[in-house]
């Protein structure tokens, strides 16, 4: 994993910048308006569409809009795709990466407020755009945010730190966890456990607010009956990086 | 262990022991899994063939019947095996993840004509 050697390294001024992660399973209906969200309203930063394997037309519609797209040949699942964004990251010597949805849920015009709180405060690691500390914009199904919730509260018993939108795939970070989670990342639902890795490794987290949409065409990732799986393996996973200090 | 059930033991070991030697050679099983199943194999019958240690092992650890006993070790035996293969798969889907990362991180960055504004994430 740590051999990062992989085909040709482009030497260019990236340590100032931010690669944007956008990981995409079928998402055909929903990829254009994504990128052109970015290309509109975080023009400073790069991008890479990860795309995991999709069945439609998700790596077609990237290449003929010319958008920059690595195309994975086995599904990986979330896990996966962004973990190979924080790969090319490393690789390619970004500054800072941030996860952002390929579905439409996130607007891009947040980005900006991820990356100056990053920007005031250097010692922050990872800055989590967060749809609960205003409670605008879509506030997801009443099932969903009882979970959520509850994973805050087992966040907040386990680190003693209170993280509102534990679940949120928009996501900043730093050079220092990129370096990280390019080596080790979870493989499914990986948010909430790789906040407990990281809070118990000492990395400082932060929250802002942003408004979130209800995704666009196509079907999430997390069905009522992955629900259930997703309760017991975040809750697992998060008792295992507690304890695996 | 009535001598019927002895037999029926050794038979159905026998058998499979020809199974695995078979799945081996057609490659369907490699060395490892099939030296594993063998040995698990052989134990068996061993213990079908030699009830008075049979006897005597489950005096040892306590239970009534011997014939509970191989069920009982069979059942420990299968259960390690399962665990085993769960590391196995564990492993093999990490190693899949891996490959799968450094393929595809390969590919786009050797994609031949490619200027380094769309490299870049940029409309070329």
């Amino acid at each position: 994993m740590s051999d990062e050697n992989i085909g040709r390294v482009f030497v260019r001024d990236t340590g100032k910048k931010t690669l944007v992660i956008i990981p995409a399973y079928n998402e055909a209906e929903n990829i254009e308006k994504t990128v052109k969200d970015i290309i509109e309203n975080a023009p400073e930063c790069d991008f890479l569409v990860i795309n995991d394997c999709s069945a439609d037309d998700t790596e077609k519609i990237c290449k003929d809009k010319g958008f920059d797209v690595l195309s994975l040949p086995v599904n990986l699942g979330i896990g996966g795709a962004v973990q190979t964004g924080y790969r090319y990251a490393a690789k390619h010597g970004y500054g800072r990466a941030l996860q952002f949805d390929g579905d439409g849920q996130h607007p891009a015009c947040y980005i900006a407020r991820l990356s100056e709180c990053m920007d005031e405060d250097g010692t922050i690691d990872m800055v989590i755009g967060s749809r609960f500390i205003e409670k605008d914009g879509f506030q997801s199904s009443k099932l969903r945010r009882f979970g959520i919730g509850y994973f805050t509260k087992l966040i907040k018993l386990l680190t003693g730190v209170e993280i509102t939108d534990p679940t949120s795939g928009m996501r900043l970070v730093n050079r220092r966890l990129i370096e990280l989670f390019a080596g080790d990342y979870p493989r499914d639902y990986p948010e909430p456990d790789s906040e407990v890795a990281i809070l118990r490794k000492g990395y400082k987290v932060r929250e802002v607010p942003v408004e979130m949409r209800e995704r666009g065409g196509g079907k999430s990732s997390i069905s009522i009956k992955a629900g259930f799986y997703y309760m017991i393996k975040v809750s697992f996973a998060i008792f295992n990086a507690w304890f695996s200090h | 262990m009535t001598i019927k059930l002895r037999i029926l033991v050794l038979i159905a070991m026998a058998l499979f022991i020809l199974y695995i030697f078979r799945s081996v050679r057609k490659k369907k099983i490699n060395y490892r899994f099939g030296i594993l199943w063998l040995v698990i194999a052989v134990a068996v019958g061993a213990m079908a063939a030699l009830p008075d240690f049979l006897t005597w092992v489950s005096q040892l650890l306590g239970i009534a019947a011997p014939v509970n006993m191989l069920f009982f070790l069979g059942f420990v035996l299968v259960v390690g095996i399962i665990l085993e293969l769960s590391a196995s798969v564990s492993r093999l889907n990490d190693e899949v993840r891996d490959l799968t990362q450094r393929l595809a991180l390969y590919e786009h960055d050797s994609v031949d004509g490619q200027s380094e504004e769309s490299i870049s994430g940029k409309i070329g």
